[in-house]
């Protein structure tokens, strides 16, 4: 078979890659064996590369990056950059690898996210991991497969036909202490098997042994406490007491810490209030929509303007990290979903080069969009520099509530029109601040405006679960169930008129067939909608008393292509649902005189046990044709709308508000 | 002072002012309970105080003398998991796991009052434990699957059936070999309570 004819590099014969330091010199380390190493090119062609600060259109050498290796006596380990959050890429990755080695998962070792070993990732978000890592995955392993199939050959004297990667794992010396490197080949990676397999490592974490960066111990090391502001718009202006005052940073590190003896003077400026929010996001819009769409003419038209909250990730695990100095080195171990991303935040902070910096990120407890800063990493290195010993940093959840950033609020006006016939004719949409995810409209309409238009942010915002698109569904979502109304039909039925895409119909049909909509209590919405390669459909039956809202039933049903792992998946979904429920009906986020009012769990409200509803089901649409898509976020953007259309079926009145429940 | 912790008596220094959960990890290396928010709101520093759960991040060090406490670390006995350890991770009842220590041992001192709660019983008792990944059907499972081993290995009837979520088949698997295993008791665990956990983890507490 030529695409895999050796191509084989002894690394002691100079190569004609540049290794990027000796830190690659993965055999040193790893003793003898088989890497299969990717170049720089093809890591952009993936979408994995892109680092290359400076490059400035110049020709660079061709740098190489090892993502798997076989051992001689058959351990296989690999690598990636990208972490593990609780979303089960540990567990995902490696079927992926096994899969194409027709290896036990349990053989195999995923070496993640140490910016020292691993190879340049952009960071872990946007669903990527399946759609792009698991893939390039696929291929190093298939190329070390059938490399082994050839070597097996070779030393059994047969045809390769009749040989196995199983006959060559089981070959003791079949490297026979050689340190061979292969860059990946062009093969078509096969499709995922489906298969339900448990979490890797699942017992360190029942058993407590994991240590998450918050549990880390350094020897001599300290703990840090950093000076926080006392309002949003808040300058430091003098300060002493602190181990370190630097600009806008305080600090101190100790066995104990505290900040009592730090004295600090500030200078506080005005800052919006939430309940001004909606007049400050239009007020200060840097871009204004264009000439609005002409209704006039048409039939029927609804316009209508949804306010959406800001809302707060609270990853169990508040930002921490541990930092420590050597004379020429900064190790840094820290909760990031952007490991290399806070390798440059920390050169930038210190100036010193980035192959001065190794950040390390232990599995860590969640993100959700929230952890892709290093600010926690950048304060513990700043204290233990001044310190001259390691410091851990762990935020308060105060610290977390008031200075992580959120999930950025919006302000969201929809016009629309439609025909007698129950077709919508046109579509304007501006989403003001809260983002551009999923704001395409998947229904078809022949004039559409789309736009979004940047705000200030009175909060720092940033990316969550899903990000816009859960804002975007909801207004649009809502939108057309009025739509439906107004032209007197079955919101399923409206919305599989106005619905091209094969995906979407199905997902509605599938979830729809699930929650038995035929037959459904008059309590009950739908929505559907698309984001991140994966379409989603939700339906929801709820009852109402004293004004309250209680899903009785929450059916999700997904469609991201080829399922990798029934079970992980359907956790996820669940798990979206469970958050989906907060920020539909109760999160959100309140401030008032540069305070944040809303900055600890007693004052917050989330999801709980008790917010569960007592039928939640996820259904799998398994398109083994498809390629698979990432599905971490994509199914909660079903939710909230969902929940407010059932609102709307059972009051007749429409909430264009998100939390639904939020107090006025 | 000394502090009986998962059957061993530890010394630990004297310090009025500090919380259970900051000597357990800082000074004792128990990193099982964690940290979420410091007020007793979330549960993930829970640990059994006599065998009743308790928010360790809330609890003066000095207030819980000589009564025992059991961590996440000592409900394994000798390599062999607690059946709501193993109940966890046969219905895949987590996701980044940081809830996790705290979630079993809330689920623990439940199943030591309530050897065959309810769904609703579960809800209840553990609603003062926040998984933000969501995995809280998953969790009322594996309370219900290690009550519903706990039953068969008694020969009692059962009085519930067997959780019927879409996770049977990662149990069946699983389900084998944890039939042999006995129903430990964590060591500290001595004194059963009817009392809620709510108010006897505030009562601990203050």
């Amino acid at each position: 078979m030529t695409p895999f004819e050796p191509e084989r590099y002894e690394l002691t014969a100079a190569p004609s890659y540049h290794f990027e330091s000796n830190r690659r010199d993965f055999f040193k380390w790893l003793g003898g064996g088989l890497l299969v190493v990717l170049a720089h090119s093809d890591a952009q062609e993936s979408g994995q590369g892109g680092r290359r600060r400076g490059a400035g259109g110049q020709r660079q050498p061709r740098e190489l990056s090892a993502w798997l290796h076989i051992a001689d006596d058959g351990r296989i380990t690999f690598f990636t950059g990208k972490v593990e959050v609780g979303q089960n890429s540990r567990t995902s990755l490696t079927q992926a690898v096994a899969e194409e080695l027709h290896a036990q998962p349990a053989s195999i070792q995923l070496l993640m996210a140490d910016t020292d070993i691993v190879p340049f990732d952009m960071g872990t978000f946007g669903s990527l991991t399946t759609p792009q890592m698991a893939p390039l995955m696929r291929r190093a392993a298939a190329t070390a497969r059938e490399w082994m199939i050839d070597l097996a050959a070779e030393n059994l004297h047969r045809d390769r036909s009749q040989v196995t990667v199983e006959d060559a794992l089981a070959i003791p010396g079949l490297l026979k202490g050689k340190a061979l490197v292969r860059t990946v080949g062009d093969v078509q990676p096969s499709k995922p098997k489906c298969e339900s397999i448990a979490k890797i490592g699942g017992r360190d974490f029942v058993t407590g042994a994991h240590k998450y960066t918050s549990d880390l111990k350094r020897p001599g090391m300290l703990h840090g406490k950093v000076l926080r502001a006392p309002a949003y718009n808040a300058t430091l202006t003098s300060v002493t007491g602190a181990l370190v005052h630097d600009g806008q940073f305080a600090g101190v590190a100790a066995e104990h810490p505290s900040l009592e003896a730090v004295k600090a003077d500030w200078k506080i400026e005005p800052h919006p209030s939430s309940k001004d929010l909606p007049a400050h996001l239009r007020a200060t819009a840097k871009t204004q929509p264009k000439k609005p769409l002409d209704l006039e003419a048409a039939p029927h038209k609804l316009e209508a303007t949804y306010d959406i909250a800001y809302i707060a990730h609270i990853p169990l695990e508040p930002r921490a990290a541990v930092a420590q100095w050597t004379a020429n080195k900064l190790t840094v171990w820290t909760g990031t979903q952007r490991p290399f991303g806070v390798r440059t935040e920390l050169a930038e902070a210190f100036q010193i080069p980035e192959n001065q910096i190794r950040v390390i990120v232990p599995d860590t407890g969640s993100g959700y969009g929230g952890k892709h800063t290093g600010e926690c990493a950048v304060e513990a290195a700043r204290l233990a520099k001044a310190a001259g010993k390691p410091v851990k940093v762990v935020w308060t959840r105060q610290e977390e509530f008031t200075w992580a950033y959120w999930r950025p609020a919006g302000i969201i006006d929809v016009r629309a029109s439609l025909s007698d016939e129950g077709l919508i004719t046109a579509w304007e949409f501006h989403n003001y601040l809260s983002g551009s995810s999923g704001i395409a409209c998947p229904y078809a309409v022949e004039t559409k405006q789309i736009e979004f238009h940047a705000t200030d942010s009175p909060l720092r915002s940033g990316s969550y679960r899903g990000l816009a698109a859960t804002a975007n569904n909801f207004a649009r979502e809502s939108h057309i169930d009025d739509l439906a109304a107004i032209a007197k039909m079955d919101p399923l039925e409206f919305r599989l008129k106005n619905l091209k895409d094969d995906r979407m119909k199905g997902v509605l049909t599938a979830a729809a067939g699930r929650f038995g909509w035929d037959k459904r209590k008059r309590t009950s919405g739908i929505s559907c909608g698309f984001e991140k390669n994966g379409y989603v459909a939700t339906c929801a039956e709820i009852t109402m008393q004293n004004g309250r809202v209680k899903i009785e039933r929450l059916i999700t049903a997904f469609d991201c292509g080829a399922v990798v792992n029934p079970l992980h998946l359907k956790n996820q979904i669940e798990g979206a649902m469970v958050q989906g429920v907060g920020g539909a009906l109760f999160e959100h986020g309140e401030f008032e005189n540069g305070k944040l009012l809303t900055d600890r769990l007693s004052k917050y409200r989330v999801p709980r046990f008790t917010d569960v509803p007592p039928v939640m089901e996820a259904v799998l649409v398994d398109r083994k044709d498809i390629p698979s898509a990432g599905a971490g976020e994509t199914p909660i953007i079903g939710v909230a709308p969902a929940i407010g259309n059932a609102i709307f079926a059972v009051t007749g009145e429409r909430r264009r508000h998100m939390p639904l429940e939020r107090p006025s | 002072m000394d502090l009986r912790i998962n059957g061993k008596v530890l010394q630990v220094n004297d310090a009025p002012d500090r919380s259970l959960l900051s000597v357990l990890r800082d000074e004792l290396d128990l990193t099982g309970a964690k940290y979420g928010c410091g007020e007793g709101q979330c549960g993930a520093c829970t640990v059994l105080i006599d065998g009743v759960a308790a928010r360790s991040c809330i609890t003066p060090v000095t207030t819980v003398g000589s009564r025992a406490i059991t961590t996440i670390e000592g409900l394994e006995q000798n390599g062999r998991l607690h059946p709501l350890q193993q109940a966890f991770l046969d219905a895949d009842a987590l996701q980044c796991g940081y809830c996790t220590p705290g979630m079993i041992l809330s689920g623990a001192a439940l199943l030591k009052r309530n050897p065959d709660p309810a769904p609703a019983d579960i809800v209840r008792a553990m609603n003062g434990n926040v998984c933000r990944c969501g995995t809280y059907p998953r969790i009322i499972e594996a309370v219900r699957l290690a009550a519903n081993r706990k039953q068969q290995l008694d020969g009692a009837p059962r009085q519930r059936s067997e959780p019927s979520n879409n996770q049977a088949r990662a149990w069946s698997d699983s389900k084998q070999q944890t039939q042999e295993q006995e129903w430990d008791e964590a060591p500290a665990s001595s004194k059963p309570t009817s009392e809620p956990i709510s108010s006897s983890q505030r009562k601990d507490a203050r």
